[in-house]
């Protein structure tokens, strides 16, 4: 027989009714004898109840249509403009196009040179470099030198 | 064809009732409800494009409601938190007693009432803002354990332990008005 102390915290899932069915069946056989956990059950959906249909004191009509005024105002107010990018977000959105500009027309080179190195080697050095230059594109600036130098592809010195 | 607004206002006003409950439950203050739900509901509406009419209306605005007050708390200073070791009782268990044996024995209509809502709300408001919260996403506001995790921006495990907690803790503060509950009804 379960104790109370594995009983209690499997309590919530119990009475949402989440517990798998074997927990559940064990569960409710603890409770056949166990006055405390059953007061613990009863209580947690006694409070569950009132949560659920309890009402605050609720405010009046006009608190709405001022709530709803404001959305209109919302609703007829010009877009917003799009938030002014920092000096270096410029920077470095036009740094990473110029990167992935250069690398699209070094590509079709690069991909001719390696296909005479084998397929094996061009597989490994494109998948290699995709990776890498997805991740740090500006860094890669200096990094295709060394790939190419790995690889002995001359014309990219 | 209505404007987006019009189809907007129709969806707050069918379900104001509860967007307020879900605010007030989280704020405890009439003033900070009406605060958190017009920011809650001009985010909502900035969003509307996104939103699946047929959906749930309240819970996809609880959630952002939840998003705006987790923000907010998180600004705040530290939450003073009042000790659980003291039942939270506005009444005492005889007094409490006296108001359910008039004019009805019945909770539910006692719960109607009123006399449970100033114990209730005072329990909420002695949490801390994380059990706050699952407990009102998922008991007041009826959201899945998975609907309040979004909402919570937490795993799945963590809502289900905070809502555990949560209800231990209002159980312990409540006690006394559960007891009384359950012996009169049992008369």
């Amino acid at each position: 027989m379960i104790n109370c102390e594995r009983i209690r915290p499997l309590v919530t899932e119990y009475v949402d009714g989440r517990l798998r069915p074997r927990h559940q069946r064990a569960v409710e056989a603890h409770l056949e004898a166990c006055e405390p956990c059953r007061a613990a059950i009863r209580e947690t959906r006694t409070l569950a109840g009132w949560l659920r249909e309890s009402l605050p004191p609720l405010p009046s009509p006009v608190v709405w249509d001022n709530v709803l005024a404001q959305i209109r105002a919302e609703a007829a107010a010009p877009p917003r403009p799009m938030p002014q990018l920092r000096r270096w977000q410029r920077a470095t959105g036009w740094a990473t196009a110029a990167a992935a500009a250069a690398l699209a027309l070094l590509a079709p080179l690069r991909i001719q040179t390696w296909r005479d190195n084998g397929p094996a080697n061009t597989r490994h050095v494109i998948g290699w470099h995709a990776n890498y230059a997805a991740r740090w594109p500006l860094a890669d600036q200096g990094q295709m030198r060394v790939v190419a130098m790995r690889v002995k592809l001359t014309d990219l010195d | 064809m209505p404007a987006d607004v019009d189809i907007f206002e129709a969806l707050v006003r069918q379900h104001q009732e509860q967007l307020y409950r879900g605010a007030y439950r989280l704020t405890g203050n009439p003033e900070d409800a009406q605060d958190l739900l017009q920011d809650a509901l001009i985010e909502a509406f900035r969003a509307f494009p996104k939103f699946k009419i047929g959906t749930h209306f309240t819970r996809w605005v609880t959630r952002i409601m939840t998003h705006t007050f987790i923000d907010r708390t998180r600004r705040r200073p530290p939450f003073a938190v009042q000790s659980l070791d003291e039942p939270l009782r506005s009444m005492s268990d005889e007094e409490f007693a006296v108001e359910l044996a008039a004019p009805t024995p019945d909770p539910q209509a006692v719960l109607l009432q009123g006399a449970l809502e100033e114990p209730l709300q005072n329990a909420l408001d002695s949490l801390q803002p994380e059990f706050r919260i699952a407990v009102v996403l998922c008991d007041v506001q009826g959201l899945s354990y998975e609907e309040a995790a979004q909402a919570a921006r937490c795993p799945v495990g963590t809502i289900r332990s905070r809502l555990h907690r949560g209800r231990d803790m209002l159980r312990r503060a409540l006690g006394p008005c559960l007891r009384a509950v359950y012996q009169r009804g049992a008369q």
